[in-house]
């Protein structure tokens, strides 16, 4: 044990230096900031019942820039796939982040379906829900018209060894492992510009939502635009 | 066969390339001959008289010897006088030679020869770092502390009963470099050779601070690590052979790259590493220092060695030194092939190198070169400690992927050289000397997998990271000096001065691509370029001696280094862009390079001295990088070293030194896998200390010990980047891939333990042993401690040898190498874009048997 101890010792007094980074893991929990009812666009009165919703895989980048060029090293990572319920404020588990300490400026992230460079498509992860990205239920009212939806929502990258979400937002610095990383997404916020009109003469007691209708475009631009996944570290 | 001429002034061969087979076809075997003469087995240097020495004055002195039949001196005569001294001096150390006798039909005779001995004044001090025992049966002669010790003769000429017209075998002091520094080490043969290496570049790291690794297989330069500079593949380090410069500017692998596997072990008769830069002398890429391999054979006849061994590793080597022409005169080539120690590791190397020396007119001694060599071999490359840890490979393995199991390399090297040098009595010496070399490189090697997107073809991906590089480069050159005579105004003041030039022309063509396997597909373009690049050195050097106990040297030196770059794929449009103009971009750049160098030496004793040295170097940019115009940015580098060196009872017997050394250098480079070559880094520091201890107590026992510790830093925070505008950076960062402390041990004993056949029987054991600490990686990590042990046994006869090498004696697990970033082999469901630390496996135990015929 002496030995031990003595040749670590002679290790520590060599190195007579810093290293610029070291590597930290902390959690990464994710919640839901909205859930009642609430009214979009051509008023209708909606409340969504179910939105579970799958994150990942994260990176994040040194660079504000949102092109994956500039993030071939990430600072961070969660290198995984989880789903959650978006409806509840409860912080659920999704996993741990890898990463050294330094500055985040960016992230780069999918919805539980990759298309990594030897993919030759794009490929459902293990948290992904059932092969997909996201799952809604709902019921929307106006006047005398009541329409119960359903929609899974497949959020794929575009391009082959990209990302669904390039240069979202982000940043932090971060200095040692004494934090955690909590991921909000608004799910109200994502229907609130939806217009039930589309499918409000569907005769179908529940209406399963095209993935390429002009509702789910709607959701999709809000998941991965207007509204993206919001990205906070806390200390611990 | 026509018998060798009985005069040394041989007259010149044609054609470089064939000097191997032309001095073998020309010379007989001297197997054939009626009467055997006798051969030399241990001979002791002469000691330079003190007083003549410090006068400056020399002599020639010609004994006839008488050998009896027990191969022991029984009488000597003075044939030419020098003088009292330099008789006395010539004939005390001949007396204590040892012989095998000559022999009539097999039987030991009586035989008297002449032996001339050359002293000649040296102008500098020598220091050997160590003076072992000497192997049989023509050992290195020893060179006392501070002198210049003469070179002994050569196995003597042929001998008749009666000898009328003996073979005046007239012989030049070889002269060895005064070292600059404390940290300035000749190696001679018998250091070189107490335990094994593999290679010449492995003969290295019996210098102090140098460790050497192959990590990239036999066809690939070595990496080479000298007093806390990762010199990468030659970087930091000027490497020569002979008159022949080895780095390659501007090589598309690394700037400086320097593949030392041409070089046949055998015919190393000495190395020297300057560690610092405090000689004028120094050219490009002496940043850390620089290491010079002197060739030549001391052990003359034919040597033939077969070494078979694990892996299917078998090597052969036929070395011919004609006895009675000087150790500079050779003739060898060696193959080897193997299958390697794990997946995709098989080579097959060949190289042929010969030499002859001649008196030519008006007193120059006219030396040519020529060698030329070929390797190919498998590239296993690296692999990700997570997936070894994780089981998905193992240590001694290639990613079971087409892309990994493509890499692999191809090198070869052709050169030649003619030297011309005199040297007078008043130690006046003017050299000149002329070099062409030729080399091919071709490497396809993957580190990161899959994360590559073409820049051509911006949807292509995911095709494999197999980069190929292609280098070709046809250089040639030219080096004079002249030192002027010893001036001596007064008895207490003394000094020489030299001046000098080198001029270099290369003419390099590189490209980058990247392929897909195994078909080779090009599948982006990264480099094409066509690189014309001239350098022009000039020195001057003054040495100048106050007294016994003071010596000052240095000058300053001068190089002007031009470029001009066609560079095919400049100002590459994007394929979202609209095409304005044709891709391509010419462009040239000049510059100038200026530094000081300089040392003082006290000697208050003879058996010690301290010395302090300082110097500016420069290390030229890698041409593709420059702009038009530019004035060519060069890696400037400020060394500085105080140290001692006490050798009571004479540098043979113990050698003690030490050293404290900064280095500072404007502009470092680090290893970029990502891209397969090398990228700024910003200004570094390196301040450390380095010792060594030699031991020779007895004839039989040699000992040397050296630890070497630097702390090297970075200081200043790295260049921005797109990706990393603001690269973290902490005052004192250690610089990645330098180990902090490099210790390094040999032991070797040599006895004989009787006779067999007339012959003495000799036992010989070496050990070596390597430590370097672990390892800085870039992103925090560090790689792991490396302890290496190497050991060899031999017996041997006059004519017969058998033995056994073994590397890695303890089977250790080692990584050759260690890297840190982001790759993707597909290995897992979701890639990682974190760095991680990867490795190049070093080789397990492996174990060689050696049966070597000598003639």
């Amino acid at each position: 044990m002496m030995r031990d101890f003595s040749f670590a010792a002679l290790l520590a007094f060599l190195q007579c230096g810093a290293p610029s980074q070291q590597e930290v893991v902390y959690p990464l929990v994710a919640r839901g900031v909205s859930s009642g009812p609430f009214t979009s666009r051509g008023s209708w009165d909606v409340t969504l019942t179910d939105a579970r919703v799958a994150l990942g895989p994260i990176y994040f980048c040194t660079t504000e820039a949102a092109s994956p060029d500039f993030c071939e090293v990430a600072q961070a990572e969660f290198a995984s796939s989880a789903n959650f319920n978006a409806l509840t404020g409860d912080e659920q588990l999704l996993g741990e982040v890898r990463g050294l300490t330094g500055t985040i400026g960016s992230a780069q992230y999918d919805f539980g379906i990759s298309w990594t460079t030897t993919q030759n498509n794009p490929t459902a992860t293990s948290g992904s829900l059932n092969g997909h990205s996201a799952h809604f239920e709902g019921i929307a009212q106006r006047a005398d018209k009541t329409v119960r939806f359903v929609l899974e929502l497949d959020l794929p990258p575009r391009d082959q060894g990209s990302r669904t979400v390039q240069g979202g937002r982000a940043g932090a610095d971060i200095a040692d492992a004494r934090v955690n990383l909590l991921v909000s997404v608004d799910p109200v916020a994502w229907w609130r510009h939806v217009d039930f009109s589309e499918i409000e003469n569907n005769p179908e007691s529940v209406v399963q939502i095209d993935g390429d209708s002009v509702i789910a475009n709607t959701v999709i631009i809000g998941m991965t635009a207007n509204e993206t996944p919001v990205f906070e570290w806390r200390a611990q | 066969m026509n018998p060798l001429p009985s005069n040394t002034a041989l007259r010149p061969l044609a054609g470089g390339a064939l000097i191997i087979i032309l001095l073998g076809l020309l010379c007989p075997l001297r197997a054939l001959a009626e009467v055997t003469p006798p051969a030399l087995m241990e001979r002791v240097d002469a000691v330079y008289p003190p007083d003549a020495l410090a006068l400056g004055e020399g002599a020639n002195v010609v004994l006839r010897v008488t050998i009896d039949e027990g191969g022991k001196v029984s009488g000597v005569e003075v044939t030419q006088s020098g003088g009292p001294r330099f008789d006395a001096a010539a004939t005390g150390a001949v007396m204590q030679w040892t012989f095998t006798p000559a022999q009539r039909d097999g039987k030991p005779v009586k035989s008297r020869i002449t032996i001339p001995f050359t002293f000649e004044p040296p102008p500098v001090t020598v220091q050997k770092a160590v003076t072992p025992p000497p192997p049989r049966p023509a050992p290195i002669a020893v060179a006392r502390a501070l002198e210049p010790a003469p070179q002994a003769a050569p196995p003597p000429p042929p001998v008749r009963e009666a000898p009328a017209d003996v073979v005046d075998v007239s012989v030049r002091g070889r002269r060895s470099p005064p070292p600059r520094a404390t940290s300035d080490y000749v190696l001679n043969r018998e250091v070189l050779t107490v335990a094994p290496h593999q290679g010449a570049a492995e003969m290295l790291m019996s210098a102090p601070g140098v460790y050497v690794a192959q990590a990239e297989g036999e066809a690939v330069a070595h990496e080479i690590q000298l007093r806390g500079f990762d010199a990468e593949h030659g970087q930091d380090i000027e490497l020569t052979a002979g008159v022949v410069p080895v780095n390659l500017p501007s090589h598309i692998h690394g700037q400086g790259y320097a593949d030392l596997n041409f070089i046949i072990p055998e015919v190393v008769r000495s190395v020297r590493v300057t560690e610092g830069v405090y000689d004028p002398r120094q050219g490009d890429f002496a940043v850390a220092g620089s290491i010079h391999f002197d060739l030549g054979v001391v052990e003359r006849g034919w040597q033939i060695k077969t070494s078979l061994g694990t892996f299917g590793t078998a090597r052969q080597l036929v070395l011919w030194a004609p006895a009675g022409m000087p150790e500079e005169t050779f003739g060898a080539v060696v193959i080897k092939r193997s299958q390697g120690f794990g997946m995709n590791r098989g080579s097959m190397s060949g190289t042929g190198m010969g030499q002859m020396v001649w008196e030519a007119p008006l007193g120059f001694r006219a030396t040519l070169h020529a060698s030329a060599a070929g390797a190919r071999a498998g590239l296993a490359g690296v692999l990700r400690y997570d997936d070894l840890n994780a089981g998905l490979v193992n240590f001694y393995d290639s990613y079971p992927d087409p892309t990994a199991n493509a890499q692999n390399a191809l090198s070869t090297r052709a050169q030649s050289a003619v030297t011309l040098e005199r040297t007078s009595g008043d130690g006046a010496r003017t050299e000149f000397s002329l070099w062409g070399l030729f080399s091919t490189f071709r490497l396809k090697e993957n580190f990161t997998g899959y994360l590559q997107r073409s820049q051509q073809r911006p949807q292509w991906v995911g095709r494999g990271d197999l980069i190929e590089q292609y280098h070709q480069d046809l250089a040639g050159g030219a080096r004079a000096s002249h030192r002027t005579a010893r001036i001596a105004p007064f008895s207490w003041l003394s000094a020489h001065f030299e001046g000098g030039t080198t001029l270099r022309v290369d003419i390099m063509e590189q490209q980058q691509n990247l392929v897909a396997a195994p078909q080779n597909e090009t599948w982006d373009q990264r480099v094409d370029a066509d690189i014309k690049g001239a350098d022009i050195g000039l020195y001057l050097d003054a040495d100048i001696r106050i007294t016994r106990f003071l010596r000052l040297r240095g000058g300053p030196r001068v190089d002007v280094l031009y470029y001009d770059v066609d560079d095919k794929l400049g100002n590459f449009i994007p394929s979202v862009q609209r095409q304005t103009h044709i891709v391509g971009y010419r462009r040239t750049a000049l510059g100038m390079a200026f530094g000081p160098r300089g040392s003082i030496e006290v000697t208050p004793f003879s058996w010690l001295g301290f010395q302090a040295a300082y110097g500016e170097g420069y290390r030229s940019p890698q041409a593709r990088i420059l702009e038009d115009g530019e004035n060519a940015p060069y890696t400037k580098v400020r060394s500085g070293e105080v140290g001692f060196r006490l050798t009571p009872g004479g540098s043979d017997r113990f050698s003690l030194s030490g050293a404290a050394f900064v280095t500072l250098l404007s502009q470092d480079l680090a290893f970029d896998p990502g891209e397969g070559r090398l990228e700024t880094v910003g200004p570094t520091s390196r301040k450390g200390l380095a010792s060594q201890l030699l031991v020779h107590p007895w004839s039989w026992l040699l000992t040397s010990l050296s630890v070497t510790y630097v702390n090297a830093t970075l200081d200043a925070p790295p260049p921005a980047t797109a990706e990393n505008p603001n690269p973290p950076y902490r005052r004192g960062q250690l610089l990645p891939y330098v180990p902090p402390l490099v210790v390094r041990g040999d032991v070797g004993l040599q006895k004989d333990f009787g006779m067999l056949r007339n012959s003495p029987l000799t036992a010989r054991v070496g050990a070596g042993f390597s430590f370097l600490s672990p390892r800085p990686l870039p992103y925090g990590k560090l790689a792991e401690p490396v302890f290496l042990v190497d050991c060899s046994a031999s017996l041997r006869t006059r004519n017969l040898e058998i033995g056994m090498e073994i590397f890695n004696l303890f089977n250790q697990r080692y990584a050759a190498t260690e890297y840190s970033f982001v790759s993707n082999w597909a290995t897992r469901e979701v890639p990682s874009s974190l760095p991680a630390r990867h490795f190049s496996a070093g080789s397990p135990r492996t174990v060689m048997l050696v049966l070597g015929v000598h003639i």
